[in-house]
């Protein structure tokens, strides 16, 4: 397993993934900089909790960019191998194609964590620039950072699995961006309906969203893995 | 009679109406180069993917080092080498930093990447980015990785395909120095026979996912009846005169054949013909070709059978 996650993230090099790790937080930041710059003194007058109202505000947008990067990253890593008919190569080699498959899940999950850790900081830089000090909640933008990635593991175990096992990334890319646009309106849908976890309702507990993101992540990565390893590579 | 490495039992592979792989049983033993020939689509790659674990058999089973390989995948893994059509690389990276990717997979020890470029000779061109590999480079990249886990059994389907001639001169060098020098038992495809003939020690030949032939290269070539063809005046005479002394003959514009002539018999034919009054112009000896024989064996197959064998 550590070998195939260290064969992974030599592949990474001189591509442009990390530059996308860090693209999804500054641009999450880089709208409520817009956000804020446009309307600064309506917010500061209408909304006396200063961080709260920040923190509702970036909620909005982490879930979209999250699927996204998701979507993207899922599909770039597994193109890596489709591209010039890798899979052939590693599969033939003494390693288990569970531990293939799940080291592509690990490596995105660890970058998203990268994402989040990113947007967590932003977010607190961006509220000291816009004079809120730096008193910050620091445990509330930590559960708005972390929380969607975590309530997002089964998307993100979704897109691993359809990005590896279409040769073709139309169909994952499609699914994964209208899942990221779905998300942002889906306030009315059913509770199991996955694509809606992420925005873990600001107002309510979010804690089942994590919890239950967890727990049906680690179901669809196994039955990914049980899928793959039951595939014929063409 | 040495022993076995590889054998595949009634080997068989069903894809939803089409039977790729039909009950094929091969035999290959140490030291081997076993040439794995067959027309394009025969069922080589199909059967070849199987041998590597890419794909399941529908039916039948895959002995590999004495094991079943089914049970013993990741070890007998660990003891084979492969390479299967077009060579697989990361374009963005270096042909070393390709290395290694593998090398970490097969646990094999750093020094292993320095001594494969060598055997392959790219050495020099370790440090550039494959993408700028001419195809004949990424192929040899290929062979590299595949000898990376220092193997025992190497497995190649069809190295030399669109390689330049200079390119398959090389490769095919390459090829034909594993079992001495490394001890290496190789299992090579191809859809050339000619290319075949200059390195394997046995063949299997499979046609529309049967296997029609299996034996030694030499005994294939026994197969290569020798005729001769005199050229004479009168052919239907000439044929009627060899036919009443016993011989196998038959005509062909302006000349009769006879079929595995012995030198007596080529001696007393063209006594009988002088004298019967024929003119004998030419005597020449035609060997049928090994691509002939490879055609007659394989005859049947799909239309397009190998264009390239003539």
């Amino acid at each position: 397993m550590l070998q195939a996650l260290q064969a992974e993230t030599l592949k990474l090099k001189r591509k442009w993934f990390w530059f996308l790790v860090f693209l999804g937080p500054f641009g999450v930041i880089a709208l409520q900089v817009v956000n804020y710059g446009v309307r600064y003194d309506w917010i500061m007058r209408t909304y006396p909790d200063q961080w709260g109202r920040l923190i509702s505000f970036t909620n909005l947008f982490v879930s979209p960019a999250l699927l996204l990067g998701m979507a993207i990253l899922a599909s770039q890593l597994a193109t890596l191998e489709h591209k010039q008919g890798s899979w052939k190569q590693i599969l033939a080699l003494p390693v288990r194609r569970r531990d293939v498959f799940v080291a592509k899940f690990l490596v995105i999950a660890g970058m998203i964590s990268v994402s989040s850790f990113l947007l967590f900081i932003g977010t607190i830089l961006l509220g000291a620039g816009l004079g809120f000090g730096w008193d910050a909640p620091v445990l509330a933008i930590a559960e708005n950072s972390f929380y969607p990635m975590l309530a997002g593991l089964p998307i993100l175990a979704l897109q691993v699995w359809l990005s590896i096992i279409k040769q073709n990334q139309s169909g994952p890319l499609s699914i994964g961006i209208f899942g990221a646009v779905f998300s942002m309106y889906s306030y009315e849908v059913p509770n199991w309906v996955i694509w809606k976890w992420p925005l873990l309702f600001p107002d309510k507990d979010p804690f089942p969203y994590v919890a239950m993101g967890i727990l049906v992540g680690v179901l669809v990565l196994v039955l990914g893995v049980i899928d793959f390893q039951r595939r014929d590579i063409a | 009679m040495s022993e076995i490495i590889l054998q595949t039992n009634q080997l068989t592979k069903q894809f939803k109406k089409q039977t790729a792989v039909h009950q094929v049983d091969l035999r290959v033993q140490k030291g081997d180069i076993y040439g794995f020939l067959g027309p394009n689509g025969a069922g080589k790659t199909t059967t070849i993917r199987m041998l590597l674990g890419l794909m399941k058999p529908s039916n039948g089973e895959i002995e590999i080092f004495g094991q079943t390989f089914d049970q013993h995948k990741l070890e007998a893994l660990r003891r084979m080498g492969s390479l299967v059509e077009a060579p697989s690389y990361y374009e963005h990276l270096s042909g070393r930093e390709n290395l290694e990717t593998l090398r970490i997979l097969l646990k094999a020890p750093k020094s292993r990447i320095d001594e494969v470029l060598a055997i392959v000779r790219l050495t020099k061109d370790s440090d550039r980015p494959v993408k700028q590999y001419s195809l004949g480079m990424k192929q040899r990249l290929g062979i590299a990785a595949s000898l990376l886990g220092d193997p025992e059994l190497l497995i190649l389907d069809e190295p030399t395909n669109g390689l330049d001639p200079s390119g398959i001169q090389e490769i095919r060098e390459l090829i034909k120095t594993m079992p001495e020098k490394y001890g290496i038992t190789v299992l090579i495809s191809s859809h050339l026979l000619s290319e075949m003939e200059q390195m394997a020690t046995r063949v299997g030949i499979i046609s529309r996912g049967e296997l029609i032939y299996q034996g030694d290269m030499e005994t294939l070539k026994g197969k290569a009846l020798p005729q001769v063809a005199l050229r004479v005046s009168q052919v239907e005479k000439a044929r009627g005169i060899l036919k009443s002394l016993g011989l196998n003959a038959c005509s062909e514009a302006g000349s009769v054949l006879i079929e595995n002539a012995s030198d007596q018999d080529v001696a007393e034919s063209v006594a009988a013909l002088v004298h019967k009054q024929v003119a004998v112009y030419r005597i020449e000896e035609r060997r049928q070709s090994l691509e002939e024989i490879f055609l007659d064996l394989t005859k049947g197959g799909e239309l397009n059978a190998p264009g390239t064998a003539s």
